[in-house]
């Protein structure tokens, strides 16, 4: 360990640490700006010079480049480091007067007025912000391994910049590049061909983006980041690992695979959820072909605080607050053809509640709701459904849309009022349409896993729709939500607790109640072919020695596992000796259900 | 229900035809279920035997059931890549598909064999295939060759 | 270990044969300093005459003797007399000798600077009580304008490359002490011993290790590594060689500026030269040691002096100097231990080790050792290339071999060590050159560039001079530098432009200070020196740029106005003809007028009067 002053503070250090890192341990802050903790510093900005008064050639050195030495003692925030600190403000503030940054620390640094005129004088450019401090080149080359962007030129006339000035297209298009850059200059569509891919946002339905790295939604459990490997440039081009570099617990694995999981479990409950079906197949709603054309979850994103536009509600065509907003219900939803025959269940309800949230955001607002009936069959549903109309929250409008069409800035929503016969035309700013809810996808593929049915729409299927909602018929696995039908929270939390409930009941049994119909083995007539045991999808047949007193062995037969065997009858009707019987099936009970309805 | 269905669709005088049909537990069965909770009519003629999987049923039940008048047989399971048993509907295939083969040996016109698959969604599609093989079996006749080939040759 | 005993004496043989021809000889300076005189053009002349007139002679070509203001040199040895140096020679002046002196008798003493070699012919005295010769110690450039630098054996009779075999009797420890003895300094600027520098990259951990001359060359004004190069480029091999032997380095690199084609043609040469005879390449002369040169070169930028933008500019980077440490003793080229030093203190290793450090130090100063090389160039009477003994004083140096100020002017300051380096005023002439003491007086050695500098001379335009040549130089990276300098050369101009402001010089301070205190390299680190030393020795100057607008040595166009002084005109008209606006009039003999109107202030006029009659006002 390397033992240092600064600022009059002993400091201990690992070799090979700066001094930078060590002011950082001691809780310190010296401004930077052409640093960064993944890339290799370069000591270019020369913003972080401290000021070395012994144990090293006394100086200014910068330090974020400098190693810690044995008993070297640093003064940060002497005169002479102040005043150079001061007069690199001055000089970049002249060089870069668009940048806010430098500004900024001008500003915290006593700087009222500049003796140096602005460069801009010569180049005629006042929103210049680069300091030339060339981090996203060193970026670029060192850790993305790209080297699209490099600088051109030097001394005063040095600029960022591509090869031979062209785009680059070894540009990856990451973006990594704006990302570091510390006085926001980079704008990365000046130097890529093809455009800067952003990762959507899933959470957000595509409305933002995300980086490779992401939580995948506020309140994950566990909460903690993910790395996802089709975006990160490491898992791309092997090239990057600035996340490693910063991690302060070393966190970041990049050996880690994806890993299959077996845990054996006495219950499964399926609850996977919905997702809303693509309004686009409807071109009549412009949903895909107008941006103010929304799906009623991406709205709920918009207005949500933790959404794409942090709780603020715009037109995505433009950013401003629409003024006239319409909903649409049943898109998709009770629609036999072309579409989902059955009711959604929840829109009713969220357009009310959608229709309130919009009036908190945009007070001098008007809503419309283009509605079929509204279904609020619910504990207070009808009441809350009544307040909208009611407080004229929202205009109610019994009809369907024929159409919604772009005229100017505005869509011209046209439908029908079935109430009073007439056909209207809405000019709205924003269109949300209250598409149908489908099971999620990859239902079918889980439904077969579970070995659970499904319905025409994907539906997983209950035992018994009145007696055994929850269960499915396969013993052992339950259902809870939307991946059942369409239900809203308070269903989906009744039908979860209950689902819970039967499986905890079948787990905190010591012993396990079995069907009763499963195979049993005639061992005396059983020749041991074990044709049986090839027919079994579970496994449950295994041979068994018969043996005399002695012990010898007398003959090896076919053995069913109780616990395992589920009763199929696969091995009975294999069996050529007719050893194998399912209980409750016997062969003799069917020969006599055979005759008796024959009868 | 199935009674009522039967009062719907019987006529005295006609003969009725008489089908004994082998439905999986699970999918077939629960379907023919739901097409009576669901109050879909379909012809009283076919008579339902439950096995567990349509992998239990053994070509003999199929014999037993012509020798016992039937002048068709139905089996139906769950949809292939369905079984609730994972794979016995695969082996049912197998098996009664072969079956099928062996009865134009041994003299059985095979369109009186059906093999199908109905889920337990799929109440309407029982409806249909029930009313379907019964017109299909009307225009066939009545089965009295097999009647024939037991008291011609072999001993029931 | 093999000797070349047989190569070394058939290259005695050689120069023994060459010395004493019995057909006359004529050694042509070809370096670049004198083909840019003409001496290309003499060598062609030479040979067509020689040619065509069937004369029995040879031509040789040498480097540069160092009497640039002389240039074309010609050496010439008729069989029987001593060598005679003639001095600017043309191609009238070379048919001239040929004929007169070479076929005839008259020794055209006219021309003649000296000879060379022992005996005596007419009245022509010795090169070497040649006013610009007198004083100097020729260590360095002990070959240089003597032997034909593409012909080795020319350097094997000089005892070429016995340090180097001596070297490797000695073994590595030995070597390097005797480097310790010499107390021999870094010739690239900051002096640094150089025994201790390869000590560090000796014993730093790390393999392989690289050695690599610095001759990207770049002070405006400066050639003394050219020269050496082109006149004598096997020392800097044999330095070279004796280094990485002490260090063990398997292989170096020439870093050569692109603009000294000449001296990568004749470092090449000698490289493959060296190969062929076993002096370069594995296991050399049997000694196990291995050691190979490649040439690179420099892409044209005066940073790339700097070591760690040069060894960048070797890898193929951008030349940018980086944060030290680590230094690249440590982590140099390929990130493994280098070292590296300049041309002249490459050259300088061979005689070291060969007479022994003692030798060496037993010239120059108590901290300064053996000899220095100076490009002495500007307004001064006598320029060319000039080695001193450590510790002789300016005064001689300017005054002795330089022959003082030109004309009737007045010494000012000389500059010394480029645009990294500061003015040493008239008043401190006497200071005797050493590495400590030019420090002190806020000017360095560098690599030994002196500018001479007279009364017309504006100290404000020659700060701005060197200011506006490391603005172009810089290499951009580091804030203070790149934007601090620039910001510099922006008030300069300003000051020049007779729009100096009260606080500027306090600002130009200021600033100076910073850019120096601040900045990531020693360009930056010695980018103010020009006007922090000039402030210094000449703040009058400035003042009166910016207080009373008046720039006295009549250079800054927009603060001066020439008139004529009638009493001293005698109304000669060369002003006349060379005003490029016609501005001038006056009958003949009669004192002259400048038309203020017409006037541009372009100097000419102040320049070229031969009574100084233009006055600045």
């Amino acid at each position: 360990m390397i033992t240092l002053t600064i600022d009059g503070q002993q400091v201990e250090v690992e070799p090979g640490k700066t001094i930078l890192d060590a002011a950082k341990s001691l809780g310190k802050v010296i401004p930077t700006l052409c640093y960064h903790p993944a890339v290799p510093a370069a000591g270019a900005c020369r913003i972080c010079v401290v000021e070395v008064v012994a144990g090293d050639r006394p100086g200014l050195v910068p330090a974020c480049a400098y190693p810690a030495k044995e008993g070297m003692d640093i003064q940060t925030q002497s005169d002479r480091v102040m005043q150079s600190r001061r007069m690199t403000l001055q000089l970049l503030l002249a060089r870069s007067p668009g940048a806010e940054v430098i500004q900024d620390m001008a500003r915290d640094h006593g700087i009222t007025e500049n003796p140096f005129p602005e460069r801009a004088k010569q180049t005629g450019d006042k929103s210049e912000k680069c300091i030339m401090c060339g981090l996203c080149v060193r970026l670029c080359q060192q850790i993305i391994g790209a080297s699209a962007i490099c600088f051109d030129g030097r001394g005063p006339d040095r600029k960022v910049s591509t090869p031979y000035n062209n785009q680059s297209d070894v540009c990856l298009g990451c973006g990594a590049c704006a990302f570091v850059c510390p006085t926001g200059a980079i704008d990365p569509a000046d130097y890529s061909p093809s455009p800067i891919e952003k990762i959507p946002n899933e959470f957000n339905c595509g409305l933002d983006s995300r980086t490779p790295i992401h939580i995948p939604f506020p309140q994950a459990v566990p909460n903690k980041p993910l790395i996802d490997r089709d975006n990160c440039i490491r898992f791309k081009t092997g090239g990057c690992g600035a996340c490693e570099t910063i991690c302060p617990a070393g966190a970041i694995n990049y050996d880690m695979e994806d890993e299959f999981v077996e845990e054996e479990v006495g219950a499964i409950i399926a609850a996977t959820g919905y997702e809303i079906m693509d309004p686009s197949i409807y071109e009549e709603y412009g949903y895909g072909r107008y941006p103010d054309v929304v799906t009623s979850l991406e709205f709920e994103r918009m207005v949500s605080a933790s959404g794409p536009t942090n709780g603020e509600l715009t037109r995505p065509s433009n950013g401003e607050p629409p003024k006239t907003i319409v909903f649409l219900q049943c898109i998709g939803s009770r629609r036999e053809v072309n579409g989902k025959p059955y009711c959604s269940n929840i829109c009713c309800m969220y357009t009310a509640k959608h229709a309130i949230l919009y009036k908190h955001k945009v007070h001098d607002g008007q809503a419309f709701v283009f509605f079929m009936d509204v279904r609020a069959a619910g504990k207070n549903y009808d009441q809350f459904v009544r307040r909208v109309v009611k407080e004229q929250i929202a205009t109610y409008v019994r009809g369907r849309v024929s159409k919604v069409f772009a005229r100017g800035d505005k869509l011209i929503v046209r439908g029908a009022d079935t109430l009073s016969g007439t056909q209207v035309e809405i000019a709205a700013d924003m269109v949300v349409l209250a598409a149908a809810l489908v099971p999620s996808s990859g239902i079918r593929e889980l439904s077969q896993k579970l070995r659970v049915g499904f319905d025409e729409h994907g539906f997983l299927l209950e035992a018994h729709p009145k007696l055994r909602p929850v269960d499915t018929n396969t013993a052992g696995v339950f259902l809870a939500g939307c991946c059942h039908s369409p239900k809203d929270i308070p269903e989906s939390v009744a039908q979860a607790g209950a689902a819970a409930s039967k499986a905890l009941g079948l787990v905190c049994h010591t012993r396990l109640s079995r069907e009763p119909t499963i195979g049993i083995v005639d061992e005396s007539s059983c020749n041991g072919c074990f044709e049986c045991e090839g027919v079994c999808a579970y496994g449950a047949i295994s041979a068994k020695e018969l043996k005399d007193k002695k012990g010898n062995t007398l003959a090896t037969v076919a053995n069913i596992n109780q616990g395992l065997c589920q009763g199929c009858g696969a091995c009975a009707a294999t069996c050529r000796s007719k050893s194998i019987e399912v209980q409750g099936y016997r062969d003799d009970q069917l020969f006599a259900a055979i005759n008796a309805i024959n009868r | 229900m199935i009674q009522k269905a039967k009062n719907e669709t019987t006529d005295p005088s006609e003969w009725q035809p008489r089908i004994v049909a082998f439905l999986c537990n699970w999918c077939s069965y629960a379907g023919a279920d739901l097409a009576g909770m669901s109050r879909l009519a379909y012809p009283a003629a076919i008579k339902i035997v439950r096995v567990p999987c349509s992998g239990r049923v053994d070509p003999m039940f199929v014999i037993k059931s012509f020798e016992q008048g039937a002048d068709l047989v139905l089996v139906s399971g769950c949809h292939p890549g369905d079984c609730h048993y994972t794979s016995g509907n695969y082996h049912a295939r197998r098996k009664l598909l072969a079956f099928r083969e062996l009865m134009t040996f041994f003299g059985i016109d095979p369109r009186r064999f059906k093999i199908s698959w109905v889920s337990a969604a799929e109440g309407a599609k029982w409806s249909n295939l029930v009313k379907e093989i019964t017109d299909e079996v009307k225009a066939l006749g009545p089965f009295e060759t097999y009647s024939e080939i037991l008291t011609g040759e072999t001993g029931p | 270990m093999r000797t070349l005993r047989k190569n070394y004496s058939e290259a005695a043989d050689q120069w023994e044969a060459l010395q004493t021809s019995s057909v006359p000889v004529l050694y042509v300076g070809a370096a670049t300093c004198g083909r840019a005189a003409g001496a290309g053009e003499v060598i062609e002349r030479l040979q067509t005459e020689i040619r065509d007139r069937q004369i029995a002679a040879q031509v040789v070509e040498v480097g540069c003797l160092g009497l640039c203001c002389l240039e074309p040199l010609v050496v010439v040895h008729k069989p029987g007399s001593p060598q005679v140096c003639y001095g600017r020679v043309d191609t009238d002046r070379i048919v001239h000798i040929l004929d007169r002196y070479v076929l005839g008798d008259d020794p055209c003493a006219e021309w003649a600077l000296g000879t060379m070699t022992p005996g005596e012919v007419d009245s022509i005295g010795k090169f070497s009580e040649h006013p610009m010769m007198t004083g100097q110690v020729r260590h360095v450039l002990r070959n240089c304008g003597v032997i034909d630098p593409k012909d080795m054996s020319h350097y094997l009779a000089r005892d070429g490359y016995r340090g180097f075999m001596k070297a490797l009797e000695l073994g590595p420890d030995k070597t390097l002490k005797e480097v310790k003895k010499a107390g021999l300094r870094g010739r690239g600027g900051a002096g640094f011993p150089t025994w201790q520098k390869w000590q560090f990259c000796r014993t730093a951990s790390g393999e392989p290790k690289y050695v690599i001359c610095n001759a990207d060359e770049g002070d405006p004004g400066a050639f003394m590594d050219r020269s050496i190069m082109e006149g004598d480029p096997y020392s800097v091999l044999e330095g070279m060689a004796i280094g990485a032997y002490v260090i063990g380095a398997e292989s170096g690199y020439i870093y050569v500026r692109g603009e000294y084609p000449l001296a990568i043609r004749n470092l090449s040469i000698a490289i493959e030269q060296s190969r062929a005879l076993g002096l370069l390449g594995d296991n050399i002369l049997d000694s196990g040691f291995s050691f190979d040169l490649e040439i690179v070169r420099g892409a044209g930028a005066f940073v790339c002096g700097e070591e760690t933008a040069l060894i960048a500019s070797v890898q193929g980077d951008i030349g940018s100097p980086r944060q030290r440490p680590p230094y690249p003793a440590q982590a140099g080229l390929w990130g493994k231990p280098t070292n590296i030093n300049n041309v002249e203190t490459w050259s300088n290793v061979p005689a070291i080790i060969l007479r022994g450090g003692k030798q060496f130090s037993g010239i120059g100063t108590k901290q300064s050792k053996g000899t220095k090389v100076f490009s002495l160039v500007g307004k001064v009477r006598n320029t060319g290339l000039v080695e001193v003994p450590m510790g002789t004083t300016m005064r001689e140096i300017v005054y002795d071999i330089g022959g003082g100020p030109q004309k009737k002017r007045t010494f000012k300051a000389v500059q010394s060590g480029g645009p990294s380096g500061g003015c040493i005023p008239a008043p401190l002439l006497d200071l005797p050159i050493d590495f400590d003491k030019l420090q002190e007086a806020g000017a360095m050695m560098g690599s030994g560039g002196l500018i001479v500098m007279d009364d017309h001379t504006c100290m404000v335009d020659v700060a701005k001079y060197f200011l506006a040549f490391l603005v172009d130089e810089s290499c951009g990276k580091c804030t203070a530098c790149r934007e601090g300098v620039a910001q510099m050369h922006n008030i300069l101009v300003r000051i020049c432009q007779g729009e100096g402001r009260d606080g500027d010089i306090e600002l130009l301070e200021q600033l100076g200070t910073y850019v120096k205190d601040t900045s990531l390299c020693q360009l930056g680190g010695t980018a103010p020196n020009p006007v922090l030393s000039t402030l210094r020795y000449f703040r009058d100057e400035y003042e009166a740029h910016i207080h009373d607008k008046t720039c006295r040595a009549g250079v800054c166009k927009s603060l001066v106005r020439f008139a004529i002084d009638p009493d001293t005109c005698k109304g000669c008209g060369l002003c006349v003809r060379d005003c490029p606006t016609d501005a001038i009039s006056g009958e003949k003999k009669e004192p002259h007028h400048i038309d203020a109107d017409l006037c541009v202030q372009c100097g000419v006029c102040y320049e070229d009067c031969p009574f100084d009659a233009v006055l600045v006002e």
